[in-house]
């Protein structure tokens, strides 16, 4: 038997050489060399198409030993090389993929948002009241918490007032937030229960000089932080724990957590940091602030994508380089200077900080590209993978730009899914410029690495949808193949996290996280990719999830 | 000695000698004892009293309860040792009877208005710790809608006078030179607007005067974090005015002397090769190792006459200068060596400004005639933190 060895790949770079090696070893079962005799496997997955990922190989089975992938092969070559099977699972000729990865992800916030009312399809005041009435009467005497609300899909076009807010519930504090987490709405209760300070700017005041119970700005943000920061830790990984088994079962095994800074709540970062290790995947923590030196005292390696150097589309406050279509008087906001950007990037280089910015306008990138540039000229620091979030707008010249840094893009193609294409919200934001968005093949063909995710909770938990939404981009110049969009929530977000030794790839001495999904997803019609499920999640060699419909055999010898 | 003592501010106190007797009020009683004391000149009419407390009930039942509370009130609330009522009721109007001896936060604190200025910092300070909390915190009466007003509008007036007595104080002991407890109460302040760039900057003055640079430097960079933190916004160019003014002072110092500020001076160890018979190679290489190594942005600010100098005999120089600042940095084609040896002193001594500056020479014995000569002009200045040793 010839065993063919090769170094993990390196994500795009490395690609192209593991496929070279990769067809001299195509139909060659992959096994330890040491170990070529009998051995034990815990899990065999049988009569699957098991995607290598890092290079072309399908292979029949891969088998587990412990935590880490013992052997991958074609037919029934498992038979003569373990002597023992304890367990094995037929895939039923389904794909079988690395564990997926979700790179961008607010894990306590979406538990909290699961666990709260949501507002987002209330059209009316009253759709509001017969919520909020409904909620009160399944969770008696319970504060409640309502998100979502979007006010100008309301008829009344405005927030609820307190006093709106206490027709609908009045024993119990009310807390209504927007969708973009901006605005606050208290009813009488909310505004007595919790501790406002009424010195401070954004309390809207009626007539008669007295708060209206919306709360904006400074007082929104003040608002929030003494709400979230009451919720208990008990609460909230019983939000969290829900979340996970949602990622689970949607076969994730490794999430990029952004948690903590603006309009989010330090105590979530710090929550995740104490349990992380207690979670049944792996949790990589992004502490969003810009104090260095706190993430420094943690000892983390990298920083969040708090600064926000620009708004979104949605909210029209993504820096452009044109006006939005539906406000030509704004061309939205950057929040910070090149100044400040750049010393910032440089202090974080220099502490050889591994950074994440929001950037999702042109002129954003622009600056965050420039920062990037005087940082490393700066410190010479190269190496760190600093990644880019969103990258919505991103152009040619900047694409180009990016890969000479050695930044790594974090999109989410489920944006296009959602808002892509004629008619929808890009369009009209932007207009014609909505063809310009996300443009995945160009970033690939250039060389630039993306890593997938959901942003949970901006939108659904779900790799098949972000890699659906790639493949099925609503522009066709823009779309890539299933592979590359397998890629991007499997090696790259491995890569993104300098994890792609041990994990992303279905390959020999990794860690055994993987994938059965419940159809072949490379066969297929492209249209339906959103619709294969995920039939067993493996973590580590252990089965987090299974669904019924496989066959799963326990036996001391197959 | 008073038996009864009465605090609004936070949660509800009443005690009467060493007992708590709140539990025995119910939270109408509570509320009916607030509005009386609000009221406390002139009282309440028993009609208001209605439409604050029971405005949801009918006129029998609310007028019922008002009499309840009021005859719960007297029996919790005993008379004084003159056999005074704490409440006189009549038939159309309620108050509390001015003669009975007792103590509460609210009357102390209405006593107290708008004569911040004419108070010792003593009287401020027993003032300030009658701010126990929000006003009735914890208070919220179910379908008392004018009631739940008031207490909105108490607490909105009782906080605005709070933050008013914290400035005066601040501003009393800054007058007095009491820096250190200034900045206990400008501390507190900010806890309360904590984005509030008049508290800061009254706060880095006051560590300014008091020396101390780093707690200074600490307390903008904590402030600057939390903006772009909550706010995603950034201070002020006045703030940042001061702040950049505050680095200058103590790190440009080549004093020893800077070093009690608090300020950590940063070692920069540079090995440097020597190469007989090549003009300023010792003094290029240093020179080289310095902006690797350094911190650019301030190397480059340095005159731009003598960087150009420095440019005849290290492009190091001018590659760093157009990167940093996008312009040129000339090329001379010839300069007269003294204002090579001039540039290149002028530098070091800039450089030793901010870093204690270890230079050891390798091969110190091949070093070039215009770099020793430099060299030993360095030393015999004796600058205190600037050590050139041979390897």
């Amino acid at each position: 038997m010839r065993v063919i060895e090769y170094e993990p790949a390196l994500c795009y770079h490395t690609v192209k050489i593991a496929k070279i090696i990769g067809k001299t070893g195509l139909n060659k079962t992959v096994l330890p060399k040491r170990q070529e005799n009998q051995m034990h496997a815990d899990l065999l997955i049988k009569n699957g198409k098991c995607l290598c990922v890092a290079n072309d190989n399908v292979y029949d089975w891969v088998a587990v030993t412990g935590h880490k992938i013992s052997g991958l092969g074609y037919r029934e070559e498992y038979k003569r090389t373990f002597d023992r099977i304890h367990c094995t699972i037929d895939a039923n000729g389904n794909t079988v993929l690395p564990g997926f990865y979700d790179s961008h992800f607010h894990l306590v916030q979406t538990g909290l948002d699961s666990l709260s009312l949501d507002l987002s399809e209330a059209t009316s005041f009253d759709d509001i009241g017969d919520l909020i009435k409904e909620q009160s009467r399944l969770t008696p005497e319970q504060p409640i918490h309502a998100k979502g609300l979007y006010p100008y899909n309301l008829k009344e076009k405005c927030f609820p007032s307190r006093t709106v807010l206490d027709k609908f519930c009045n024993d119990v504090p009310v807390w209504v937030t927007s969708s973009d987490f901006h605005i606050s709405a208290l009813n009488t209760y909310g505004i007595l229960y919790y501790k406002i300070p009424f010195t401070i700017g954004g309390i809207e005041l009626d007539s008669k000089a007295m708060p209206t119970g919306i709360f904006k700005k400074q007082a929104n943000v003040i608002l929030r932080e003494n709400i979230l920061k009451n919720v208990s830790n008990a609460h909230r990984l019983e939000a969290i724990k829900g979340v996970l088994d949602d990622a689970v079962k949607h076969g994730i095994t490794t999430i990029d957590t952004m948690e903590g800074g603006f309009l989010f709540c330090n105590k979530d970062a710090e929550l995740i940091y104490d349990y992380k290790d207690t979670f049944p995947v792996d949790v990589n923590l992004y502490y969003q602030t810009s104090d260095i030196l706190k993430v420094k005292e943690l000892r983390l390696p990298r920083i969040g994508s708090n600064p926000f150097i620009d708004g979104t589309l949605g909210s029209r406050n993504a820096a452009l380089n044109y006006p939005y279509i539906d406000d030509p008087d704004n061309i939205g906001e950057l929040y910070f200077t090149q100044e400040e950007l750049n010393e910032f990037l440089v202090e974080c280089y220099k502490n050889r900080l591994q950074t994440s910015l929001h950037v999702i306008g042109g002129r954003a990138i622009e600056l965050a590209l420039k920062a990037h540039e005087h940082a490393l000229n700066m410190t010479g620091n190269a190496g760190l993978r600093h990644r880019l979030e969103h990258v919505e707008l991103v152009s040619s010249s900047q694409i180009l730009r990016a890969r000479e840094l050695g930044l790594v893009f974090s999109m989410q193609p489920t944006y296009e899914y959602l808002w892509g294409g004629k008619g929808r919200m890009y369009e009209a934001r932007i207009g014609e410029h909505y063809r310009e968005s996300n443009p995945l093949r160009e970033i690939l063909d250039h060389g630039v690495v993306i890593c997938g995710s959901s942003e949970s909770d901006v939108t659904p938990i779900g790799p098949a949808m972000g890699i659906h939404s790639a493949v099925n981009h609503p522009v066709e110049e823009h779309r890539i193949e299933r592979m590359e969009a397998i890629r991007m929530f499997t090696l790259n977000g491995a890569f993104a996290v300098f994890e792609e030794k041990k994990k992303g790839s279905l390959e020999l001495g990794k860690l055994a996280d993987m994938v059965i999904l419940n159809k072949d997803i490379m066969k297929v019609p492209k249209e339906q990719i959103k619709d294969v499920e995920v039939a067993t999640t493996i973590k580590s060699g252990h089965i987090l999830y299974h669904t019924n419909e496989l066959c799963l055999g326990v036996d001391d010898h197959d | 000695m008073t038996e009864l003592k009465i605090n609004l501010m936070g949660r509800v106190e009443f005690k009467y000698g060493e007992k708590n007797i709140e539990h025995k009020l119910s939270n109408k009683g509570i509320a009916l004892i607030s509005l009386l004391m609000l009221h406390m000149k002139n009282g309440v009419s028993r009609e208001r009293l209605i439409s604050y407390l029971w405005a949801d009930s009918d006129e029998e039942a609310a007028k019922y309860n008002l009499r309840y509370n009021l005859w719960n009130i007297k029996k919790v609330i005993p008379t004084d040792e003159k056999g005074q009522d704490f409440i006189l009721a009549n038939k159309d109007y309620c108050r509390l009877n001015q003669n009975y001896f007792f103590e509460s936060d609210i009357l102390q604190l209405m006593s107290f208005e708008n004569q911040e200025t004419e108070r010792s910092i003593e009287e401020l300070g027993h003032c300030k710790q009658l701010f126990r909390g929000d006003f009735l915190e914890g208070v919220y009466l179910k379908n008392c809608d004018e009631f739940n007003e008031k207490i909105i509008l108490e607490r909105i007036v009782y906080q605005n006078k709070y933050v008013k007595l914290l400035k005066a104080i601040a501003e009393k002991y800054e007058t007095g030179s009491q820096f250190e407890e200034c900045i206990q109460i400008l501390s507190e302040l900010a806890g309360m607007e904590p984005y509030n760039e008049g508290i800061i900057q009254s706060k880095l003055n006051a560590y300014i005067q008091l020396g101390q640079w780093s707690d200074a430097i600490a307390c903008y960079k904590k402030f600057e974090a939390s903006l772009r933190s909550d706010l995603n916004v950034s201070p002020s160019q006045k703030l940042k005015l001061v702040y950049n003014k505050l680095l200058g002072k103590p790190q440009i110092s080549t004093q020893k002397a800077s070093g009690s500020s608090g300020f950590k001076r940063q070692k920069l160890d540079i090995e440097v090769q020597c190469a007989e018979n090549i003009d300023y190679f010792c003094i290029a290489d240093l020179i080289r190792k310095i902006i690797l190594r350094g911190d650019r942005k301030y190397i480059f600010q340095f005159n731009k006459c003598y960087l150009e100098d420095l440019n005849f005999i290290q492009l190091e120089v001018g590659i760093g200068y157009e990167r940093l600042h996008g312009e040129k940095c000339s090329l001379r084609t010839w300069l007269p060596d003294v204002r090579i040896a001039d540039a290149c002193i002028r530098f070091i001594l800039y450089v030793n400004d901010i870093y204690d500056l270890h230079v050891s020479l390798k091969n110190a014995d091949k070093i070039d005639q215009a770099s020793s000569q430099i060299i030993q002009y360095l030393k015999r200045l004796k600058i205190a933190d600037l050590l050139i040793q041979e390897s």
